[in-house]
């Protein structure tokens, strides 16, 4: 689809330069979905408190950023691990037929959904026909 | 049509996100199958730590309601039986035809069975659900904790 909506992920050049030398990030798993009236994003960010949640738009970047607070305790050792441990950051580029200003943002259960309107003016309208 | 900066490092980036998925693949089904160890449409990743009195598990479940939570323990081995439900936005958005853009989480059944190499107190285990991470802790039997001796020399 050419005319397809330009949500995919790209990396900040700025952010990686200043935070990735010192924290590690992982990409989290994500569902977009697109509805006539706003396009949704799922994400799978399990560990992550509404305090620890940060999104942030700037200049057509939607950027997640999900920290995990450290579980164990120095006197436990890992015995086997499959997670990666790291904090979640996920960017999205933004074009202008979605309303970033109008972000709506709801976590539960270590799953965040952000609605995002469309502007106006791609919406699909009904145009009414007057005869006479 | 849209102008996009070109990133020439983006190859690499998205080398090692397909990279990130294969090993996710090998764990959920290919692997699974042949070692039996869990079955299911999918399979939540899990950490275990440990210390002189307790084992700790931690698995992350993102969006797994209490309810469709199944957690035993028999035979020193730990079972987690779930299910993931695909909420029904999220299938209206499938049923509008392609609607949807990008689908990388999973859905469905999952099972873990986990055993541990020293018995565990089936009595005493707690599990507590938080931000769409369970974290379970298995104390150990009172007979397995090390001991310290002290050997007295004459």
């Amino acid at each position: 689809m050419a005319e397809r909506k330009e949500l995919e992920k790209k990396k900040s050049s700025e952010v990686a330069a200043s935070e990735e030398a010192i924290e590690r990030f992982i990409r989290p798993r994500t569902s977009v979905y697109e509805y006539d009236d706003s396009v949704k994003i799922i994400m799978d960010i399990p560990g992550v408190n509404k305090d620890n949640l940060d999104i942030s738009y700037k200049q057509g970047e939607l950027m997640v950023v999900g920290r995990r607070e450290k579980w164990n305790r120095d006197d436990m050792k890992p015995c086997y691990s499959e997670r990666f441990d790291g904090h979640y950051r996920r960017v999205f580029s933004v074009d202008e037929t979605l309303d970033a200003r109008k972000i709506d943002a709801n976590l539960s259960q270590g799953v965040l959904e952000l609605t995002i309107p469309k502007t106006e003016a791609v919406k699909p309208r009904k145009i009414e026909i007057k005869s006479g | 049509m849209i102008i996009r900066r070109y990133d020439p490092f983006d190859v690499f980036d998205r080398m090692s996100a397909e990279l990130e998925d294969w090993f996710d693949l090998a764990g959920s089904s290919a692997t699974s199958d042949i070692l039996g160890l869990y079955e299911g449409d999918w399979s939540p990743k899990l950490d275990v730590f440990e210390n002189d009195d307790a084992y700790f598990v931690k698995i992350d479940i993102p969006g797994i309601e209490q309810k469709d939570l199944q957690l035993s323990v028999s035979n020193n081995v730990l079972t987690l039986k779930g299910k993931r439900e695909q909420k029904s936005h999220e299938d209206e958005g499938k049923k509008k035809g392609n609607r949807y853009q990008r689908e990388e989480r999973f859905y469905g059944t999952f099972q873990r069975t986990l055993p541990f190499p020293m018995p565990v107190d089936s009595e005493n285990i707690s599990a507590n659900l938080k931000d769409g991470v369970l974290y379970v802790t298995l104390p150990k039997r009172e007979e397995t904790k090390p001991k310290k001796i002290t050997v007295n020399v004459k």
